[in-house]
């Protein structure tokens, strides 16, 4: 990951998740420890929960507005930090992570992950470089093709990119359940370390097709929209937490949602996004407790679907 | 759309906040220049119809500079090329109504000077009434002539007290009314939503109204 090395007790709960790793099936450690994801490649792990950036980031240059992402950025690094996602199409949000990680004073812990996303290939480059001026980073953890847009071309550049050690991995991205047949054709004739994809506990639709392919091809996958931006929350907290919500590790709404989504044993990390200091603390306390098993999991998607 | 509007309803209240900080005292301008618009169309004639479109052509050039490709540009991927569709517009508006003096304008008794009143009244004071209505400072409403809803709104005031605009100088002002609708609905800005709503009912009516009354 970006920064420096991991300090000690991370490095203490690391040792302990990989040991409970080597013992299950699907690389998820069912444990108390934080709960990371494997990316299959490399086998590195990053922590579940991320955090997405679309329309919470994008601020322009209102001087509070940057601020308070500074803060959700802080406390995100604070409680474990792992891949921030963002990308050219967020408006300012590039822009102003990089003045989030300029005010705090480090990227410890921060696996970057943005886009290029252009219809011209001569511009894919120089989306590039624009990433790196704005997040302020030596190097990219993670570059995606966003949306499939001109996918070969910029793949093409990517990879280049990072046999010059720019970048670390390389994906492709697609969101609301769109194009997933044109992923799946990428992720058959490229050699792709990520795709992300919209999945959460209403939509499901990769779970046919798309995920089981990613764990056959080795690719580690983000899960984006696990909120569905903020409808699906809002529509379920309208309703009480079902009794049961304890068995699936989930205390509130927000566990239950993301603990729903980072358990499907294909999941890498999911990356939910805000704009308040409380709900980052929320969605990172998903990182901890029990994760449901697979009979929980369609209880948890049987009972959001009935709400 | 969701593509276009990637930022929620305070952060684009706030850009407007401070882009009327910024350029104050531009709306006390903006105003005066709108008074002025009444007084040319009353005297009419082809001096005083150039005078009202070259001011008109300004507030379309100002607003696609310094609102859509200064400011808004930092939320949005497509502002810059907004912005420069308003400086064509601005050209258009200048070259149609100022270069070849093909405005024949007039403000009277009549209906058509009547919604041309309104519209410029909803721009300058009714949008304003209607943002602190709603709960929000004076200074989020959107300044008179400024920003890219005013601007249609002056534009489609000034079209109805000229006695024959040409319909392609229109189809911007509805696209831009459409996408402002859009906007606001998506943001859940209530004034803006009833203005942007006014505004687009207000184009389709400037295109309809000549065959409506063949």
């Amino acid at each position: 990951m970006t920064g420096t090395a991991l300090p000690r007790r991370h490095f203490l709960k690391t040792t302990a998740a990989v040991s409970a790793l080597t013992a299950l099936p699907f690389g998820r450690a069912f444990a108390q420890s934080p709960i990371f994801g494997v990316i299959p490649k490399t086998g590195e792990r990053i922590p579940a929960i991320g955090m997405g950036t679309w329309v919470t980031f994008n601020v322009g240059n209102d001087a509070k507005l940057r601020d308070n992402c500074a803060e959700v950025t802080r406390t995100f690094l604070e409680l474990g930090g792992g891949m921030i996602d963002s990308s050219p199409m967020y408006g300012s949000a590039e822009d102003v992570i990089g003045y989030s990680l300029g005010k705090i004073g480090h990227s410890k812990g921060l696996f970057s992950a943005t886009k290029v996303w252009t219809p011209v290939s001569w511009h894919g480059e120089r989306q590039v470089d624009t990433s790196f001026e704005l997040w302020g980073v030596p190097t990219f953890d993670l570059f995606q093709v966003h949306n499939l847009l001109n996918v070969d071309d910029h793949l093409s550049m990517l990879r280049e990119q990072k046999q010059a050690g720019r970048i670390r991995y390389i994906g492709i991205t697609t969101s609301h359940g769109m194009r997933h047949e044109d992923m799946a054709k990428v992720m058959q004739r490229a050699d792709i370390d990520f795709v992300q994809l919209t999945y959460n506990a209403v939509d499901r639709e990769a779970e046919a097709r798309l995920l089981p392919m990613a764990t056959d091809l080795g690719i580690a996958v983000i899960a984006n929209r696990p909120y569905r931006r903020s409808s699906l929350i809002d529509a379920v907290q309208r309703h009480p937490l079902p009794d049961w919500a304890a068995d699936a590790g989930a205390a509130n709404w927000p566990e239950f949602l993301l603990k729903f989504t980072i358990s499907h044993p294909a999941i890498t990390c999911t990356i939910p996004a805000t704009s308040q200091v409380q709900h980052m603390r929320e969605n990172k306390a998903a990182m901890h407790g029990p994760l449901p098993d697979p009979a929980m999991r369609k209880r948890m998607a049987a009972y959001v679907e009935a709400l | 759309m969701q593509r276009l509007i990637a930022y929620d309803a305070e952060v684009y209240v706030s850009l407007i906040q401070r882009y009327n900080e910024d350029i104050w005292p531009a709306q006390v301008i903006a105003l005066a220049f709108g008074w002025l618009i009444l007084m040319c169309a009353r005297r009419g004639g082809g001096l005083n119809g150039r005078i009202v479109y070259l001011i008109l052509a300004g507030f379309w050039a100002y607003t696609g500079y310094e609102f859509l490709m200064t400011r808004f540009a930092t939320l949005n991927w497509a502002a810059q090329a907004f912005g420069i569709l308003f400086l064509a517009q601005s050209a258009l508006i200048a070259l149609w109504g100022t270069i070849l003096g093909k405005a024949d304008i007039k403000l009277g008794m009549n209906r058509r000077s009547i919604e041309a009143v309104f519209l410029l009244l909803l721009a300058a004071a009714l949008h304003p009434v209607a943002t602190l209505a709603a709960g929000l400072p004076l200074t989020a409403a959107q300044p008179f002539g400024l920003t890219p809803l005013t601007v249609v709104l002056v534009t489609l005031g000034v079209f109805r007290l000229t006695q024959s605009s040409p319909c392609w100088l229109l189809v911007w002002p509805l696209l831009w009314s459409v996408w402002e609708l859009a906007n606001a609905w998506t943001l859940g800005i209530v004034a803006d939503t009833v203005t942007a709503a006014v505004a687009a009912l207000a184009v389709v009516y400037t295109v309809l109204a000549p065959r409506l009354a063949r």
